[in-house]
């Protein structure tokens, strides 16, 4: 039976509950939030017990693995986890600093636990087969979107000091696809702006945003945020080659060449996936399946807190000057 | 009668000819080209005179009241010449290839008084009409612009020198919609890049290019650009206001909120109209139907210049940085 914590009761959390609760061998044994209530009601539901302290948590259960959905302000809880010897699902972005997660790293490496990161684009099937696609293919730009509306989040996800702001905690899924069907990230500049929102209680993040972007192996590209248009525009990533158009929304695929136009849906869960291929590596040993170990999540928060840095100091950020002390 | 003289017989000179030919009182008399054989031959179509040597000494032969000026960007000058001798100009985009060069000819032009047109005949179609109206009283957050498509199988116009790269010659056409809906861009930070065209002989351009722009009333965008694709994508340009959606594609337009969703399909001709309104410009002296005008053009052509500086220095431009040289 492998005993299995929550740090954070909010939606992404209660998701993974709900998946997990229908796995074999699992057993759900503690919630915690900051909310009480919250933790409380959460934990009925699945069985397990209520926390309103993460060490509390840790001390009192003898936890195989925790998942972490917190605002992007309040991870921590890793560090003490790791030195327990806890395996970590962490929801993105896996923290605000650099330094935080640079920390996080060396916890997890010296620990050895098992992490994986929510990037479940990376477990799209569309995904996966976009990338075999691109595997002998030279891609020479990448347009990202993710601009819909404000999302149902408590209060948090609308101020820099907890959220980071769109790109760092929703747009981070686009930068992740695009880092990972494109290739590593060199260099962005950002534009950031506040144009409707700004009246809105304790609103300080930007409602659009566009990220240039240039790759290390020469290709562009840029990356558009926004959360002003309530009833939604698209979330995707749009490929462009020679003669070769590859566009990625949720898990279809549409690829088009001259004379030819290609459609191809995918049915898998990506949440599902993701969290059996953690379970699995788990239990296993066998890490292989996990798409986003935890490094590949800071290189995708580098890229994002690269951004903030750009829009805010109005110039390009190279992401190595990120990853210096 | 109004005498129309033509420096430059290719494709878009052609559609100029052919929708002059239709107007009352307009008189096609006079054809220049480097190929003279294009200028013979429509001549003979339009019954005119075709002039071998320079543009320069057509001018001073034919007898002109109005010049239309279709040459790659980096051939432009003539303009000076023939606004000094009162011609009215059409001149199509972009204005030239150099701000020193645009500036020149806007100060010629301004001193003469001549009409001045720029073939920015995006903004007369109907669409691009009826979007600046609803956009009058909203506030735009952001303007996502696209031109995405194949590589022009002309020989100038991929080399650097003659076209100033996709953003000068072609893209432009995006910038300055976005310009015209949007608001004066303050800054442009540029990705230029030649990803898979390289090897064709005598590029020297890039295949690839993503200009953020940073609006001076506040908005952001971007303007993308491509010749890799041989099979066409989009050119349009979208906008991005509180719950609402503005998307332009050629004569169509795409509008959508919460729960409402509107497309709109127009269908005059921008081309016949940008050529009504400059002609109506010379005779009646009346110039509100010209909708860009020299001095216009000069600021687009100013924000794609500024383009391939960010892009060659690796930083951010202010469209402002790049008058220093006009007086």
């Amino acid at each position: 039976m492998l005993r299995v914590g929550f740090a954070g009761c909010g939606g992404a959390n209660q998701a993974h509950a709900r998946n997990l609760s229908e796995m074999e061998g699992i057993r759900l044994a503690a919630f915690q939030d900051v909310e009480e209530e919250r933790a409380e009601s959460v934990a009925r539901q699945f069985g397990g017990r209520a926390y309103s302290d993460g060490s509390a948590m840790l001390a009192a259960e003898n936890l195989d693995a925790l998942f972490v959905a917190l605002p992007p302000a309040a991870h921590g809880i890793e560090l003490e986890a790791a030195r327990k010897g806890i395996h970590l699902f962490i929801e993105k972005p896996v923290a605000l600093s650099m330094k935080l997660a640079c920390e996080i790293a060396a916890a997890l490496e010296q620990a050895g636990v098992v992490c994986s990161v929510g990037y479940h684009f990376r477990y799209l099937a569309a995904s996966q087969r976009a990338r075999e696609i691109l595997a002998d293919r030279s891609v020479g730009m990448a347009l990202g979107y993710c601009i819909w509306g404000l999302p149902g989040h408590p209060l948090w996800w609308r101020q820099k000091a907890l959220s980071g702001g769109q790109a760092v905690e929703q747009t981070t899924h686009i930068f992740d696809l695009a880092r990972w069907l494109v290739g590593e990230i060199k260099e962005v500049y950002a534009l950031h702006a506040t144009r409707a929102l700004q009246t809105l209680p304790g609103f300080d993040v930007w409602d659009v945003g566009t990220v240039g972007l240039r790759f290390e192996n020469g290709a562009i590209g840029s990356i558009h945020s926004g959360c002003l248009v309530e009833h939604g525009f698209r979330v995707g990533l749009d490929l462009f080659c020679k003669d070769f158009v590859l566009i990625l929304e949720a898990n279809r695929l549409c690829v088009s060449e001259p004379g030819r136009k290609e459609e191809l849906t995918f049915g898998n869960d990506p949440k599902l996936d993701e969290e059996r291929v953690f379970i699995e590596a788990v239990k296993s040993g066998n890490r292989e399946g996990i798409l986003s170990p935890y490094w590949e999540g800071v290189k995708t928060l580098a890229v994002t807190l690269a951004a903030n840095r750009s829009a805010e100091e109005g110039r390009p950020v190279k992401i190595e000057e990120m990853f210096c002390a | 009668m109004l005498k129309v003289g033509f420096v430059g017989c290719g494709w878009a000179n052609q559609v100029h000819m052919g929708n002059l030919s239709k107007m009352e009182g307009v008189s096609l008399v006079a054809f220049h080209d480097l190929d003279h054989k294009k200028a013979i031959a429509l001549a003979q179509q339009y019954g005119g005179q075709a002039f071998s040597g320079d543009a320069a000494s057509m001018l001073a032969t034919a007898s002109l009241d109005a010049l239309y000026v279709a040459v790659p960007p980096s051939a432009h000058g003539i303009e000076a010449r023939a606004a000094l001798q009162g011609t009215h100009l059409f001149i199509e985009k972009p204005v030239a290839l150099s701000l020193e060069a645009a500036c020149e000819i806007a100060k010629a032009a301004d001193k003469a008084g001549v009409v001045t047109s720029v073939g920015y005949h995006f903004r007369y179609l109907a669409a691009t009409r009826k979007a600046r109206e609803i956009l009058a009283d909203r506030r735009v957050g952001m303007a996502l612009g696209y031109w995405m498509g194949g590589m022009p199988q002309v020989g100038w116009w991929r080399q650097k020198a003659l076209s100033g790269g996709q953003a000068v010659e072609q893209t432009t056409h995006i910038f300055d919609l976005a310009r015209w809906l949007v608001g004066e861009i303050e800054e442009v930070s540029a990705f230029h890049a030649a990803r898979a065209l390289q090897g064709v002989p005598d590029f020297d351009i890039w295949d690839v290019g993503s200009v953020g722009l940073k609006f001076e009333n506040g908005a952001v965008g971007t303007i993308h650009s491509t010749c890799l694709l041989e099979q066409g994508y989009r050119v349009g340009l979208d906008v991005f206001c509180k719950d609402f959606i503005l998307s332009l594609n050629g004569n169509g337009l795409s509008l959508s909120q919460p729960g409402k969703k509107k497309e709109l399909t127009f269908s005059n001709d921008p081309y016949f109209d940008e050529d009504r309104a400059f002609i109506d410009a010379i005779k009646s002296g009346r110039r509100e139907g010209v909708l860009s005008d020299y001095q216009d053009g000069v600021k687009t052509l100013a924000a794609t210049l500024a383009a391939n500086r960010s892009a060659e220095a690796g930083r951010p431009v202010r469209i402002a940085e790049m008058f220093a040289f006009c007086s």
